[in-house]
């Protein structure tokens, strides 16, 4: 069964600061860099132990423009993560289901640093819809 | 264990699902219309580098409200898959990575039988308020 510590081991590994909050989710920031210049939150939720999900927003970031159809020009483009609009905000989502059995590679790969490395471009790549 | 189409197809036999190939050797699978939906929806399930990837559409459905709001409250509203609008129809997409080492039961149930179910509900409740 995959485990938050099991992931966060990963995550560790990949040398980013992570934090475990008071509900047990996983916090990775990613810093502004030159693509952009914004914080991204990543928090990390794990559902009974077989599905995570993933959702990263840049809170003080604001996008002009129709956003839904700024998120849908992204979605056509990007195969993750999802970009939504909730509450007029863009924000980035993924899940997985992990109810069955997986290798640590897979996790390691073709979970844990396949959604981060989509999610730290996924605000330069939006903005490459405009 | 190698993901190819060969192998999705044969799992896809194992599940009594019905496939067949087109041109472009994609395998192509049927949801007839029925009561709850009345089109027929036809996905194509795509294998290539060991990812599995998913495009559904519904031939001759035309949503009563604005295609962007509702491929939004869809993703809003479910994991997968991802709704999106591609020339004005909305289309129903998701795909996998699965170039590390998983078990049959991952495959069939979360990559195969539950994609199938959800691109059949997604379309099923898409306009429906809930």
């Amino acid at each position: 069964m995959v485990t938050m510590e099991k992931l966060r081991e990963i995550v560790d590994s990949l040398q980013l600061s992570n934090r475990i909050d008071g509900d047990g989710d996983m916090n990775v920031v990613f810093g502004p860099s030159e693509e952009f210049a914004h914080n991204v939150q990543v928090w990390f939720t794990l559902e009974s132990g077989v599905r995570l999900t993933v959702v990263a927003a840049a809170r003080d970031f604001k996008i002009e423009g129709n956003l839904l159809q700024l998120a849908n020009l992204y979605n056509n483009r990007f195969i993750a993560p999802t970009a939504v609009v909730r509450n007029g905000e863009l924000i980035f989502e993924y899940s997985f289901m992990l109810n069955e059995e997986v290798s640590d590679e897979f996790l390691r790969e073709d979970i844990v640093i396949f959604i981060l490395s989509a999610i730290s471009s996924a605000y330069k790549n939006i903005l490459s819809c405009k | 264990m190698t993901v190819d189409k060969n192998l999705i197809r044969q799992y896809l036999d194992e599940l009594h699902i019905s496939s067949r190939i087109d041109d472009d050797g994609d395998l192509v699978i049927v949801q007839s219309a029925d009561e709850e939906f009345g089109h027929d929806v036809v996905i194509f399930v795509m294998v290539h580098n060991q990812r599995v990837s998913y495009a559904a559409g519904a031939p001759g459905y035309a949503p009563a409200e604005d295609p962007f709001f509702l491929a939004n409250r869809h993703n809003c509203r479910r994991n997968m898959p991802t709704a999106v609008v591609r020339d004005g129809a909305l289309r129903m997409e998701c795909s996998f990575l699965l170039d590390e080492e998983v078990s049959k039961a991952y495959i069939v149930e979360n990559c195969i039988k539950m994609v199938l179910g959800s691109i059949w509900r997604g379309f099923v409740d898409l306009e429906k308020e809930e």
